[in-house]
């Protein structure tokens, strides 16, 4: 006769492998989005490098070992669109 | 089946999400505070540099902005950036442009490239774990180049000969 003696024993088993494939799977997409190289984590100290230099928003990556201020006019928070400079100015040209 | 230890675990568990998360504004906020005061230094170093000179300094030299600099790292010293967990190095990570070194004069003054007191980038390229703090308040001109402004007023071409004593002139402030 068959018994039930091993049921919990089984059902349990199998109750940890699918909590430990939850965590794992849980825990790599974790990772990718909020680890130490997560997107997450990435684009928010991007911004903040970005933010802290020119003050203003963006989250373009700037190399600073090979910044050349003697390249022209490229420095973000000087030259760009209305409102995408660090400087105020007319939102339309002034009549001539 | 007792409940006993449902309030421990919730607990547990909120605890741990509130400590990460107060921390996570902790990290930012230590790292843009001593962030602040970089940009403060800079400033400092940039005002500095912006005026700095020795007496002396010979027309047309670079000795101004050698003075300059060495003024600018004075007074970037006294902030001691370093006990706020700043990590730099004075020499290599303070810079100045000046006049002489870039074709746009907006890009006069001080620079500061550090690595804040929390890492913001896990890459083994340690530049990307840098933030730049940039004081762009141009440099006076030395005494030297007014000098020879004022000569070149009066009429006298060469700015290296002495006056004269038998010219009258009237001078004014051009702001030199």
């Amino acid at each position: 006769m068959v018994t039930n003696k091993g049921q919990a024993a089984i059902e349990y088993i199998l109750m940890m492998l699918v909590i430990a494939l939850m965590v794992s799977s849980f825990y790599s997409v974790y990772n990718e989005k909020f680890g130490k190289d997560g997107d997450v984590l990435s684009f928010i100290n991007q911004r903040m490098k970005y933010s802290y230099r020119h003050a203003i928003f963006g989250s373009e990556d700037e190399d600073y070992n090979t910044i050349n201020y003697d390249a022209g006019r490229e420095h973000k928070s000087y030259v760009g669109d209305n409102g995408q400079t660090r400087f105020f100015g007319p939102a339309a040209r002034y009549p001539q | 089946m007792k409940n006993s230890g449902q309030i421990t675990i919730e607990f547990i568990l909120t605890f741990v999400f509130a400590i990460l998360f107060v921390l996570f504004f902790l990290y930012y906020s230590i790292n843009f505070a001593t962030g602040y005061m970089a940009h403060y230094a800079t400033y400092l170093a940039s005002r500095a540099y912006l005026t700095g000179e020795y007496e002396g300094a010979a027309f047309n030299s670079d000795a101004p902005y050698r003075d300059g600099e060495r003024k600018a790292r004075e007074v970037f010293k006294e902030i001691g950036l370093e006990k706020m967990g700043l990590t730099f190095n004075l020499d290599t990570d303070l810079k100045f442009n000046s006049p002489q070194s870039v074709r746009v004069y907006e890009y006069v003054g001080a620079y500061f490239k550090f690595s804040p007191p929390f890492r913001i980038s896990n890459d083994s390229d340690e530049s990307k774990n840098k933030l730049l703090s940039e004081s762009f308040l141009g440099k006076e001109p030395s005494k030297g180049d007014c000098e020879c402004q004022i000569k070149k007023a009066m009429g006298y071409g060469n700015c290296l000969g002495g006056l004269p004593d038998v010219a009258d002139v009237t001078l004014f402030d051009n702001g030199c």
